[in-house]
């Protein structure tokens, strides 16, 4: 019945939520919130790792091939020249410790080298610059030119939705595939070319989704505040309706990256896009088709790079979608 | 309170429709008649407000109370010219703002602000409040930098938050201070005039009472007239000086607040006061309740659109009916057009709404209707007793607008209810001024069809 | 009415067990429902009276859980342990005593059958792609051993039983053609189906217009004379609780701080937070001046303030509020000494001579309320 108990008598007063000090408060938008979110996740942490990785070696191979000429590529013992033929052609090799037909492996070429004798490990490293660039660049021109149609179609309605809807409405209805080859054979086969036109055939993607959130965040009453007090509108959307319309889009980028990727390898197997000698994965790939018998890891090693490229942006992609969800958020 | 004579606010005839004619198929339907073509196009107008016309003074509080649905956000938003109205005009400070466009009513927007209901979604998560105050000075370039955080953070300790939570988002606040925060930006530009659309009702009590307070303090200090918007009719009674009435989509009454609580006159606002619940077990029991649901703004009823569930339906001339007489015509054909009997046995009909069956014209027409059931058609006797009673009412053919006396205070007591027909002063229901000629419902709206106004649900 | 409650609650205490630490959502609350009886569970947002609520009906989700307590209904043990052990911060290792009953007897004996539940919000509580008809036809078959048809025509009665016209028009309608209160008459009648002997009601009026809010109450309290069905009904409304409530369990952060029948509570309030909380209420039949709000705000159930957990709010706070915590105790009052039936008024509030704790010697206390801190236009929630 003694269910009146003293607590310690020097117990300060509880906290009240808000009170203390100005910084104590985790801000719950912004950059290092959305990597701290990310981090906890362990699937898309492998994610960020990979893509750190990959994107760093497509760094410094492209400052070897912009700047150097391949002069590095030439210093590190276990790299070889990317693109010029070897001067004793000893063509397709098998991995080291393993034999077929034309040979055996060495630790010379650990992945064996290709029909003209190049080292695949070397080309594989050198394929991730296309791969890269080819992948931010094309998404980085969906995502700019489908967010500001998206954000004006979305913030204005009526005819401006309309018209603007209807013009990317008509590039999706073309196929991916098609409309880039289209693209390609107007401008010319150049990879620059394949980047733009990857870039233009995903507006629509990112146009869809930035306008169905700013459809719905024009309805909230933060946008209706900002109008009310006088606020313009080139600088509501720059302010408040785009940026709360980020966070799935950010998501789609991740993934579309990915998705630049594999088609920028598509086109260049079909033998648009990278142009040899220029090492690209997909053209690898091209190149393997007719010696599949005699040298099955040849075409084992680009596969797997896409593979693990394209795996990696999903999962970061995924982990970004948790991160960014408000439902789990708040 | 009420200050100076010149309103601050005159609201005329302010009317909004929205219409479904919108997009690329919008307003299209079948054609009802099944003929060729076998579409037409004609979109559907909601009525969300109709014929609104009142003043605000200078310093004052007008309240504006109704259920959700009834209009009251949209006339807000329609005064802020937010949402342009379909008709009718704002004045304000004697300029009319309906006519203004683009730049010049942006520059307007300093002196009239908005406070919104929900303060988790007014404001932006992504902006600090410190930025979020801030903002409506910058888009009136008001001060430089410096002198904007400077006034942002006095206006915080203003409105009873700490200064130095102006680095702070929104989320880490709650819900109260979020309503203050919101109070902080419309201060920030010092205006005149400050729409509040149902500020305290998503607080608990104990957060509401505080900024209740704090809104009542903010008006003396910096001279501000409240449009104070709230479906919470114990709130419009604590912050109101005069308070006005809506029901879908039409001021029903506007008094001053001591008249308008103790002396209401329209039948829809008693039936508001008398269906609140009282923090007070021994007030008395009653609770007015109304029947049936509110009919849609889509197809408002003809003259006074309350009339469809109004208790005191008042009987059309023809007839030579005693009261006792018409209340028991009247419940029998509310019973029959809602449905809400399950026998159309004419004799158990007979005995449960009438002590007798009215004689003369309105018992023919009573019998015709219990005929139609007997042989269960419903819907002919529903029609026919809404065309024959419901429809040939003074509240059915005319839209009511009437001036009468008050008996507490001096000011106006505008009612829309054809009770006062006698006693009170006739207004043209457009315009709410006083005038001769009378508008019927016929030449203003579309009449509506009959038996479909007097909603079921 | 009969002397055993109909549902006992004792001690109990639900908690979340969350990222930022555990929240004491339910923090030992005890109360009764004694039979035909409409109890209010009363209090601000926050104060934890839908997861008192939800708890008694082991309605409760990770991250939460019931972590002590005992609830009978009709003689079965809803909630009991043996024993509960654990770090804390870690949901406990719970010993369920023999008689409690498992998942499947909550299932099929108690949830719908012998306590049915009306939430807030109609809309999400009925399947918008089903008919309204099919889904309360559904819910009767599987509660009543009826046939198909039966279950049907049993719907269509209890439609028209809760005042929707045509009920066998509208049994082929979808929710969307119903109006708010119209579907919270169908909620109510899917409630009524199994002739329950409680309901709990979770702010059912709260979404809903007065006019149609009147409707409402107007209905619960014909049925509940019809059926005789006690009703737990949790709202912050004083207004609605004065209405229609017979006794009232006022809680302020997972605690009930009062307990009294509806005419007591109002007119011989005993706990400071009851009495500030009517004060700061606007009236609908009166002017009211300048209103009383309760200073500052509900601090988190996570960290509650030590001894009473409303000292840091309330006006008659002292010294000893903030060491010793109060228990609900009977407040002896010489003009009525419990209601007819001998339920007391109960208080959790020193001030009380029940308590012998020194109220009367001890020191006032500085908070928000008396002053220590500015309030009110200054800076609520910081010094």
């Amino acid at each position: 019945m003694m269910a009146v108990h003293e607590t310690q008598g020097e117990e300060e007063f509880a906290d009240e939520p808000t009170e203390g000090g100005v910084d104590e408060v985790e801000a719950r938008v912004g950059l290092a919130y959305t990597l701290k979110q990310v981090k906890r996740d362990s699937t898309a942490r492998m994610g960020f790792y990979i893509i750190a990785f990959i994107t760093a070696i497509a760094a410094f191979v492209s400052i070897d091939y912009y700047l150097l000429d391949y002069a590095m590529a030439k210093a590190i013992p276990f790299l070889h020249h990317p693109e010029r033929d070897p001067e004793v052609i000893n063509t397709l090799l098998p991995p080291v410790g393993m034999e077929n037909g034309l040979g055996s492996g060495t630790w010379e070429h650990p992945l064996g080298t290709d029909h003209r004798g190049r080292d695949i490990l070397t080309r594989l490293i050198y394929g991730t610059r296309i791969a890269m660039t080819v992948g931010f660049m094309a998404t980085a021109i969906g995502l700019v030119g489908g967010t500001l149609v998206g954000a004006v179609s979305g913030y204005y309605g009526g005819w401006v939705d309309d018209v603007l809807q209807r013009i990317t409405d008509t590039i999706y209805a073309i196929p991916f595939l098609v409309l880039v080859i289209a693209f390609m054979s107007a401008f010319g086969r150049d990879i620059s070319y394949a980047m733009v036109g990857v870039g233009i055939a995903s507006i629509p993607v990112f146009n869809r989704l930035i306008r169905s959130r700013v459809v719905s965040i024009r309805e909230e009453e933060y946008i209706e505040a900002a109008k009310a007090a006088g606020v313009k509108d080139r600088n509501i959307i720059l302010r408040h309706v785009i940026p709360n319309s980020f966070a799935p889009v950010l998501v789609q980028a991740t993934l579309q990256v990915g998705v630049s990727i594999l088609i920028v390898a598509g086109l260049s197997f079909l033998g648009f896009g990278a142009q040899p000698p220029t090492p690209s994965w997909g053209q690898m790939l091209a190149a393997s088709r007719n010696y599949m018998l005699p040298a099955p890891t040849f075409s084992i090693w680009p596969g797997i790079a896409i593979l693990v490229t394209v795996v990696a942006f999903n999962l970061l992609g995924d982990g970004l979608q948790d991160a960014l969800d408000p439902r789990i958020n708040n | 309170m009420s200050g100076t004579d010149e309103p601050l606010l005159r609201v005329e005839g302010l009317t909004k429709h929205f219409s479904n004619d919108e997009g690329l198929f919008g307003g299209f339907k079948r054609n009802p008649d099944g003929m060729v073509p076998p579409v037409v196009h004609e979109p559907e107008l909601v009525r969300a407000v109709e014929d609104v016309s009142f003043d605000i003074r200078k310093g004052e509080t007008l309240g504006l109370v109704g259920e959700s649905g009834c209009g009251k956000s949209t006339l807000a938003r329609n005064i802020l010219q937010l949402i342009k109205p379909t008709d009718g005009t704002v004045y304000f400070k004697g300029e009319d703002i309906t006519a203004m466009g683009g730049e010049s009513l942006r520059k307007k927007r300093r002196e009239m602000q908005l406070i919104f209901q929900d303060p988790q979604s007014s404001l932006d998560p992504r902006m600090k409040v410190g930025q979020i105050v801030e903002e409506p000075m910058e888009a009136h370039g008001m001060l430089d930098d410096e002198g904007r955080e400077v006034r942002a953070k006095e206006l915080l300790a203003k409105v009873g938050l700490d200064p130095q939570h102006y680095n702070r988002y929104p989320h880490a606040f709650s819900g109260g201070q979020r309503q203050r925060v919101n109070l902080a930006r419309a201060l920030s530009v010092n205006p005149d005039f400050i729409v509040c659309d149902e500020p305290v009702s998503a607080l608990d009590v104990s957060i509401q009472a505080q900024v209740l307070n704090t809104m009542k303090e903010l008006q003396e200090e910096f001279d501000l007239t409240y449009l104070f918007i709230a479906h919470d009719l114990s709130v419009i009674r604590h912050i109101s000086d005069r308070v006005a009435v809506m029901y879908l989509g039409q001021l029903v009454e506007l008094a001053d607040k001591e008249e308008l609580y103790e002396n209401p006159q329209h039948p829809y606002t008693r039936a508001l006061l008398d269906s609140i619940p009282v923090p007070d077990p021994r007030s008395s029991g009653v609770r007015g309740v109304l029947e049936g649901d509110v009919p849609s703004p889509i197809d408002p009823p003809s003259g006074c659109r309350f009339r469809t569930r109004c208790p005191e339906l008042i009987a059309p001339e023809e007839y030579d009916l005693s009261a006792t007489e018409w209340e028991e015509t009247r419940a029998f054909m509310r019973a029959i057009d809602r449905r809400t009997v399950e026998t159309n046995d004419p004799e158990e009909l007979r005995r449960r709404f009438f002590g007798q069956v009215p004689s003369g014209e309105a018992g023919t027409v009573v019998e015709t209707a219990l005929d139609h059931l007997e042989r269960e058609e419903w819907e002919e006797a529903a029609d026919l007793l809404v065309a024959e009673f419901a429809e040939k009412s003074i509240c059915a053919r005319e839209v009511p607008a009437y001036e009468i006396t008050p008996e507490y205070g001096s000011d106006t007591h505008y009612a829309a209810c054809h009770l006062h027909r006698d006693e009170g002063i006739r207004l043209d229901p457009k315009t709410g001024e006083r005038a001769d000629g009378v508008r019927t419902a016929d030449s203003g709206t579309e009449a509506s069809e009959s038996a479909s106004a007097v909603s079921d649900d | 009415m009969s002397e055993e409650p109909l549902l006992k609650v004792e001690n109990l205490k639900t908690q979340f067990f969350t990222e930022d630490g555990t929240v004491r959502a339910v923090d030992g609350i005890s109360f009764e429902v004694y039979e035909g009886e409409l109890v209010g569970l009363v209090g601000e947002s926050g104060a934890g009276k839908s997861v008192a609520a939800l708890s008694v009906m082991r309605l409760i989700d990770s991250p939460g859980v019931i972590v002590d307590g005992e609830v009978t209904f009709k003689g079965k043990t809803l909630v009991g342990y043996e024993e509960t052990t654990g770090e804390p911060g870690e949901p406990p290792e719970l010993v369920e005593r023999e008689e409690m009953l498992t998942e499947e007897e909550m299932r099929t004996q108690i949830r719908g059958r012998e306590i049915a539940i009306i939430f807030q919000d109609p809309m999400e509580s009925l399947n918008p792609v089903f008919t309204v008809g099919s889904q309360l036809r559904e819910f009767i078959e599987l509660n009543r051993d009826l046939s198909g048809t039966e279950a049907r025509a049993e719907a269509v009665q209890m439609l028209r039983e809760v005042g929707i016209p045509e009920p066998e028009k509208r049994y082929e309608q979808y929710p969307h053609q119903f109006s708010g209160g119209m579907r919270q008459r169908v909620l109510i009648a899917m409630a009524l189906a199994c002739e329950p002997s409680l309901i709990i009601a979770d702010e059912p009026t709260t979404a809903l217009d007065v006019t149609v809010e009147g409707q409402i109450l107007d209905l619960v309290e014909e049925l509940q004379r019809k059926y005789d069905t006690a009703f737990v009904w949790v709202t912050h409304d004083m207004g609605v609780v004065a209405e229609i409530c017979d006794r009232v369990n006022v809680m302020y952060l997972g605690e009930v701080i009062e307990q009294a029948n509806v005419e007591e509570l109002f007119y011989d309030t005993k706990h400071p937070y009851t009495e500030a909380l009517l004060a700061s209420m606007p009236r609908p039949d009166r002017t009211t001046g300048e209103l009383n709000p309760i200073r500052g705000v509900m601090p988190e159930a996570i960290n509650p303030p030590s001894g009473c957990r409303f000292h840091s709010r309330c006006p008659d706070a002292r010294e000893v509020c903030r060491r010793v915590h109060p228990d609900l105790r009977a407040i002896e009052n010489g003009d009525h000494d419990g209601d007819e039936n001998g339920r007391v008024h109960r208080a959790a509030c020193v001030k009380h001579d029940a308590f012998d704790v020194g109220y009367p010697e001890s020191e006032p206390l500085e908070n928000e309320a008396t002053g220590g801190f500015e309030v009110g236009l200054t800076q609520e929630g910081s010094r």
